[in-house]
């Protein structure tokens, strides 16, 4: 049987990944993300950077496996350019990484950050309440 | 051979457009780094350059580049006296630098 292996989008807030890693230092315990895990502040944030188009560039790089951003920009049919500032978002990320190629032209090679087939999206669970008897 | 431990291994997506990697080893002890230590907290632009830099090599100690991406040579000395202390000037300058773009 042929394993998904997957990417985990997890959300927290700023000022709790803050105290978490400040607590792991002062009590000399190792924080480590866990591995195949991207962490965002929050929906939205993840919403705005992850667009159809960079979704698209990411089936493709699973898919068609590119030599390079150029060839990928033809497999996405989009601009060169503008696939390329997408490339490097991505990369900056943390979604995928860009190699050289090792040719004369010092192209880049787009590689998943490591090989998932899947993003799973770890909505947070939120409680909030309304004191009613406080308020009378 | 010493084996490497991580101490700390995060990264952290503050919004849209930013990344804050943070990354701690444990490194034999050298000239380079007399504490065995080697940090490296980065704040990452989506365009694919740091904005905010913080490591720890000698001859510098803890230090903050502060002029990236363009000019890397520009080092801030932080007296400090542990990663600790680096790493809470580091995030709040991560704080001044996305509170300012917002503006």
């Amino acid at each position: 049987m042929k394993t998904i292996k997957t990417l985990n989008i997890r959300f927290e807030v700023w000022t709790d990944f803050k105290n978490r890693v400040r607590l792991a230092l002062k009590e000399g315990k190792s924080s480590n993300v866990q591995k195949g895990t991207l962490v965002f502040s929050s929906v939205t944030e993840y919403q705005k950077f992850m667009s159809e188009q960079k979704l698209a560039i990411l089936a493709a790089i699973i898919n068609k496996k590119p030599a390079s951003i150029y060839q990928l920009a033809q497999f996405v049919e989009r601009d060169f350019a503008n696939v390329q500032r997408d490339c490097i978002a991505l990369e900056a990320m943390g979604f995928i990484e860009l190699k050289d190629s090792g040719d004369t032209k010092k192209s880049k090679t787009p590689k998943l950050a490591f090989n998932y087939t899947r993003i799973e999206i770890h909505m947070p669970q939120v409680t909030y309440s309304h004191e009613l008897a406080e308020a009378a | 051979m010493s084996a490497t431990k991580v101490i700390l291994n995060e990264t952290f997506a503050i919004n849209h457009k930013y990344r804050v990697v943070l990354y701690i080893v444990k490194v034999p002890v050298s000239e380079k780094f007399p504490e065995g230590k080697k940090a490296r907290f980065v704040l990452l632009h989506v365009d694919g350059y740091p904005r905010l830099l913080v490591d720890n090599h000698e001859p510098f100690g803890f230090h903050m580049h502060t002029q990236l991406p363009d000019d890397h040579g520009v080092r801030l000395e932080l007296l400090v006296i542990d990663h600790d202390e680096a790493l809470n000037i580091f995030l709040r300058e991560v704080e001044r630098i996305i509170a300012n773009e917002d503006h």
